[in-house]
């Protein structure tokens, strides 16, 4: 556990000094190293309980208030894998640019912060983590943002994604307070419990600092320009794996603690978060900007794996697992795709593009794979977790999981109306002059292809390892509800 | 087990080869892909004989998923039905297949073509051989993506593409209905196995008929039963999820006849069917069945009329008679309309590649009003085609007319109105067909000297899947004939049906009518065809270029275009929900998000100073608390190791 999470760091810190000629080079073996490392992690993982996190429980820190612990759960090894899975796919694409040695510190320095909050089990460890992880992508969006008003989107998202997380420190401080608990473990912390108008102002501060990060109608301002303004990379990262902290810390750290079913406050996030969905989508049907149509897509989807998570069933858990990592999948590839089409055309705006299908055969049959992933077609990884998820809500309640349904058809709509307008038609302007995309490239898209098959096919895989900490959640939510 | 299995890869083997051999193949693709098929058919073959003597049996695969209790396998249930089935996809795609070779020759995506072609074998053949709702409904979105590569396969036209997205968002709006059923089926059986959930509902008709209070309320049923037929509904382009299926026709023809006439639109007749005990237990959802299925026929059949383009009044015409089967479902005739959609395999598929072999001839004309006069140009096409037009309006002894007539009498029994509403569509049918294939074979020729001089017969590729769905659009006829030629004996297929689970614990219904009932239904339905037939044919015949470009007017203006519902759609429904998108991003992100934005930032200003969690609420402030608060932990941890 030690070695996992400090070897980021050690190469952050290399990284930050290199000279810029050789960073590039060495971000890429080290990052491609982590990936395979996360991989041998995941395969030697033996699911158990949800809090026995056995295989990785050592002290980190000890000191005179207890103890500091960090491990991986089912769901947050699930979360470890995807983080190694986007820096390696940040440094692939990162090969095609020019940054400077700092750019690569950053991008190492977060996933060191991001498998720091996958595996905390302390609060304010978690909290930490979570503030550091937001540090890098200050800068990697700011340093290498692009646009006008580049400096507005920052504020913004920098005020936005900062007081919100605030809300996070102070739901935590409240709990100690209330329950005049020592220790930020989340063992001890679980023997507690709140109660009344605590209760729901915990988790109300949780929903609200989580849910910028998701983010939840209506706390997603800061998402869509920012996107637009962030460099594909910083997009990626935030889109892939940032997103993911906020689910994740709904899982870990709101769910646990919810006492009182609180009926009033799960209904009313779960419509907004259905909302959410259908809002996304149906912005999505109109833009001209890739990245904007992606980043409301975003939306949409995470919309969804929060509702299944708030329909606390365990079906819901197993869907949102499931659906946190296909998504992480998923964006990082489409991201990609709109990447290399800004490279190869000059332009991501759809009404610039047209006939991509025509200059790069094999580019657009793998793009078209992953946008089939992203609609959810059955045998494709978006299918299994979206109709788990689905399922759930419908089950929770039938007329919402009915609207919910909704995106599948509006999903289809606005994906297939881009993949229509760039890649289909005849040839365009920009296009005509379109560069041929690189093996690396095609490469790296195809094994995201072959993700998405390997999951659509086989989803069992991931279901059985996140298997036993859903139904620890489920049961644990029936154990205090009854 | 074997047999199932090569069965199922055959075609996805097909589908890799050509996909990843791509242009290289050249037109070596066509045979892959036809070999591919063709291995599936001859595995059919064996199947049915198979389940002939030993009964219906279970392949499974592999798990896919469990969810608790429940548990979603990759299983194969091989039985009568899908073994019909099966047969029909299979044969008939094996002749499209040995016509797309001709076809498609001169097409530079001839591999492409091929690969997407196999890719929906294997995605039908999914279909119908799941044994689960899940199975089903990864065929059900399987098929349902290869007719959108299809219908834009030629994908440099912007509208083809329009078309092929279309199809794809309705047939979605139809799988969310279905999604929906299947989620109602899991809360209420526990159980999304086809089989399981037609016991218990086999048990619950048991109980409902000795007069008990059944397993489950009769509007649970309801529920499920309209959820599933909405997905028919979709896939099976009814109303009012019909209109994307005159646009698939952009689609190359030999698609048009394989997937948007002769298997993938017959899907949700045969989900009714496979489901068959769930829908008797609820009369409501067969009442609007039949409802909705009569008002598609009418009305497909009345746009028809009015139609120039060949493969759209084809297309109209496909929705007209699908309409036909779900009139037949909604009566609870589950056998005849199986026994409609075979025919209807046969004759519609014959008459599809006919229109191809025309299209081919006349190079790429659609139009019927520029044909004319081909009757001595391409005899094999015209002789094909006219038996496939014989067979569609029902002529005496064709297959068409028996399976037209059971569905008819059957109707009769049910109620007298129905029948005659079912007697019009078929009318209508006549009219339309008979106007086509005359104004496409005889009077003059009507296109331009150009074309003339290119007129040709079709490669033997293409005449011979001709040859063998015209025989087969004679005599399908034998596969279950009336009562009063054979006793009830000679309806072989009603037989072999009724042995599927769903329809096994449905009661027959008993009361035939009087033989001569149904020989006076049958010499109405023949008078018919043969005065309205032979009225519109001297009609047609007569007519000169003149009198056919005479512009429209008042209803047949109306139906040219399509009674407008394209249009109504696009107002009512995609304009509102684009404005509702604009609407969102241009007012409610800008004025209402936003300030919701800044305005919690000035709340939680406070409120940190207030809970005094740090003293000052300066930002520069709490980022040296953050980056004090790293450095420490950092240390320790370091001091630790």
């Amino acid at each position: 556990m030690h070695l996992i999470l400090i070897l980021p760091l050690v190469v952050a810190i290399i990284a930050f000094f290199m000279p810029h000629k050789l960073v590039k080079e060495f971000s890429l073996a080290f990052s491609g190293a982590f990936f395979l490392l996360s991989l041998y992690v995941l395969f030697q993982y033996n699911p158990l309980n949800y809090y026995n996190f056995t295989y990785y429980n050592e002290i980190f820190l000890a000191g005179t208030g207890g103890s500091l612990h960090l491990g991986l759960d089912s769901i947050g090894v699930l979360m470890f894998v995807l983080t190694n899975f986007v820096v390696f796919y940040v440094n692939i694409l990162a090969r095609n640019k020019s940054y400077t040695s700092s750019f690569y510190g950053c991008v190492f320095l977060m996933q060191f912060a991001l498998i720091g909050v996958f595996s905390s089990l302390n609060a304010i460890l978690f909290y930490f983590f979570w503030e550091l992880a937001l540090l890098p992508i200050y800068y990697i969006v700011y340093q290498w943002g692009s646009g006008k008003d580049l400096t507005k989107a920052f504020v913004r998202f920098f005020v936005y994604t900062f007081v919100g997380s605030l809300f996070i420190l102070t739901a935590f401080i409240l709990f100690a307070v209330e329950t005049k608990t020592t220790s930020f473990e989340i063992t001890e912390m679980a023997k507690n419990s709140l109660a009344g108008p605590t209760q729901i102002l915990f988790t109300l501060f949780l929903i609200i600092g989580f849910g910028v990060k998701i983010p939840i109608f209506p706390l997603h301002s800061w998402q869509g320009n920012t996107y637009r303004k962030a460099p594909a990379e910083g997009t990626i990262l935030l889109s892939g794996i940032m997103l993911k902290m906020g689910l994740f810390g709904l899982i870990r750290w709101l769910v646990p603690f919810q006492e009182e079913s609180l009926p009033i406050i799960q209904k009313i996030i779960l419509a907004l978060a259905i909302f959410g969905t259908i809002y996304g989508a149906a912005i999505a049907l109109r833009r001209n900007d890739m990245k904007l149509i992606a980043a409301f897509s975003s939306l949409s989807h995470v919309g969804l794996i929060a509702a299944g998570i708030f329909s606390y069933k365990y079906i819901g858990f197993q869907g949102a697992a499931l659906q946190m990592l296909v998504h992480g999948i998923n964006i990082v590839g489409i991201f990609y795709i709109i990447d290399i089409i800004e490279r190869s055309s000059g332009t991501r705006y759809l009404s610039e593009l047209g006939g991509i299908a025509s200059k790069a055969p094999v580019f657009s049959t793998l793009a078209f794979i992953i946008i089939l992933g992203s609609i959810a077609v059955p045998l494709t990884n978006g299918f299994p977790g979206e109709f788990l998820l689905l399922m759930s809500v419908f089950m929770y309640q039938p007329i919402l999981g009915a609207i919910a349904g909704i995106t599948i058809i509006l999903g289809a709509a606005y994906m297939l109306r881009v993949f229509q307008r760039a890649f289909m038609g005849e040839v365009s302007e920009h296009v005509s002059e379109f560069q041929p995309v690189s093996n690396g490239d095609l490469y790296a898209l195809g094994f995201i292809v072959v993700l998405v098959f390997l999951l659509g096919i086989y989803p069992q895989y991931v279901l059985d390892l996140t298997a036993n900490g859903s139904q620890y959640l489920t049961n644990l939510l029936e154990l205090k509800n009854n | 087990m074997i047999l199932a299995k090569i069965l199922i890869l055959s075609p996805i083997i097909g589908f890799l080869i050509n996909l990843i051999g791509g242009k290289k193949l050249g037109k070596v693709s066509g045979i892959i892909g036809t070999a591919a098929v063709f291995i599936s058919f001859i595995c059919a073959l064996l199947m049915y004989r198979k389940v002939l003597s030993t009964g219906a049996y279970d392949v499974p695969l592999f798990t896919w998923m469990h969810i608790s209790t429940i548990h979603i396998g990759f299983n194969l249930w091989v039985d009568e039905l899908s073994t019909w089935m099966m047969l029909i996809i299979t044969g008939i795609g094996t002749l499209i297949h040995l016509y797309s070779i001709g076809y498609m020759s001169h097409d530079k995506g001839i591999g492409r073509f091929f690969a997407y072609l196999n890719l929906f074998i294997f995605s039908m053949l999914m279909l119908v051989l799941g044994g689960n709702f899940i199975m089903l409904f990864i065929g059900w979105e399987g098929v349902g993506l290869c007719s959108y590569l299809l219908i834009g396969f030629w994908f440099k036209n912007v509208e083809y593409g329009h078309a092929a997205r279309k199809a794809f968002i309705m047939n979605r709006i139809g799988d969310l209905g279905l999604l929906l059923g299947i989620f109602l089926c899991i809360q209420t059986f526990g159980t999304i196995n086809f089989n399981e959930i037609n016991s218990i509902a086999a048990e619950d008709l048991a109980l409902k008929a000795s007069g008990q209070l059944g397993l489950f309320q009769p509007y649970i049923y309801t529920a499920i039963t309209l959820c599933l037929f909405i997905g028919a509904m979709g896939k099976s382009a009814q109303i009012p999820l019909y209109t994307w299926l005159p646009d698939a026709m952009a689609g190359p023809t030999p698609v048009s006849a394989l997937i948007h006439a002769a298997t993938m639109v017959t899907a949700g007749i045969y989900l009714v069917v496979r489901n068959a005990a769930l829908f008797e237990l609820a009369p409501f959802t067969l009442d609007f069945i039949l409802v909705i299925g009569m008002a598609t026929s009418i009305l497909g059949a009345l746009i028809g009329l009015f139609q120039n383009d060949i493969k759209k009044v084809l297309a109209y015409s496909t929705v007209s008679q699908l309409g036909l089967m779900f009139v037949a479902l909604g009566v609870g005739a589950y056998t005849s309309a199986m026994f409609h959609l075979t025919t209807h395999a046969f004759f519609k598929a014959l008459l599809f590649l006919g229109a191809g072999s025309l299209i081919h001839a006349m190079s790429g004309e659609q139009n019927i009003l520029s044909m004319g006069g081909l009757k001595n140009k391409i005899k094999l096409t015209h002789l094909t085609f006219a038996i496939g037009t014989l067979a569609i309006i029902g002529a005496p002894f064709m297959s068409g007319f028996f399976s037209k007539d059971e569905i008819l009498e059957k109707l009769y029994n049910h109620s007298p109105i129905i029948w005659g509403f079912a007697l019009a569509s078929a009318a209508i049918t006549i009219i339309y067909m008979v106007r086509v294939y005359t104004l496409t074979f005889s009077g003059k020729f009507r296109g331009t000297k150009e074309q003339e001089d290119h007129l040709h017969e079709s490669p033997s590729s293409m005449t011979l899947p001709l040859i063998i769905l015209a025989i087969l659009s004679v005599f399908g006829g034998v596969l279950n004939l009336p009562h009063i030629i054979g006793g009830g004996s000679s309806q072989k297929m009603a037989i072999w049906l009724s042995k599927i689970n769903s329809l096994k614990s449905i009661p027959a219904h008993v009361n035939h009518l009087s033989h001569s009932m149904e020989i006076m239904l049958m010499l109405i339905a023949t008078a018919l065809v043969v005065v309205l037939g032979s009225l519109s044919y001297f009609k047609y015949k007569k007519q000169t270029l003149a009198e056919l470009n005479e512009p429209r007017q008042g209803f047949s203006l109306w139906g040219e275009h399509k009674f407008y519902v394209d249009e109504l759609y696009h107002n009512v429904f995609v304009k509102p929900l684009e404005s509702l998108g604009d609407f969102f991003f241009y007012y409610l992100e800008h004025y209402f998000i936003q300030p919701i934005t800044f305005g919690s930032y000035r709340i939680l200003y406070s409120a940190g100073k207030l809970l005094r969690i740090v003293q000052n609420g300066n930002i520069e402030y709490y980022l040296v608390y953050i980056a004090i608060g790293a450095v420490l932990v950092l240390s320790l941890s370091m001091f630790v190791f």
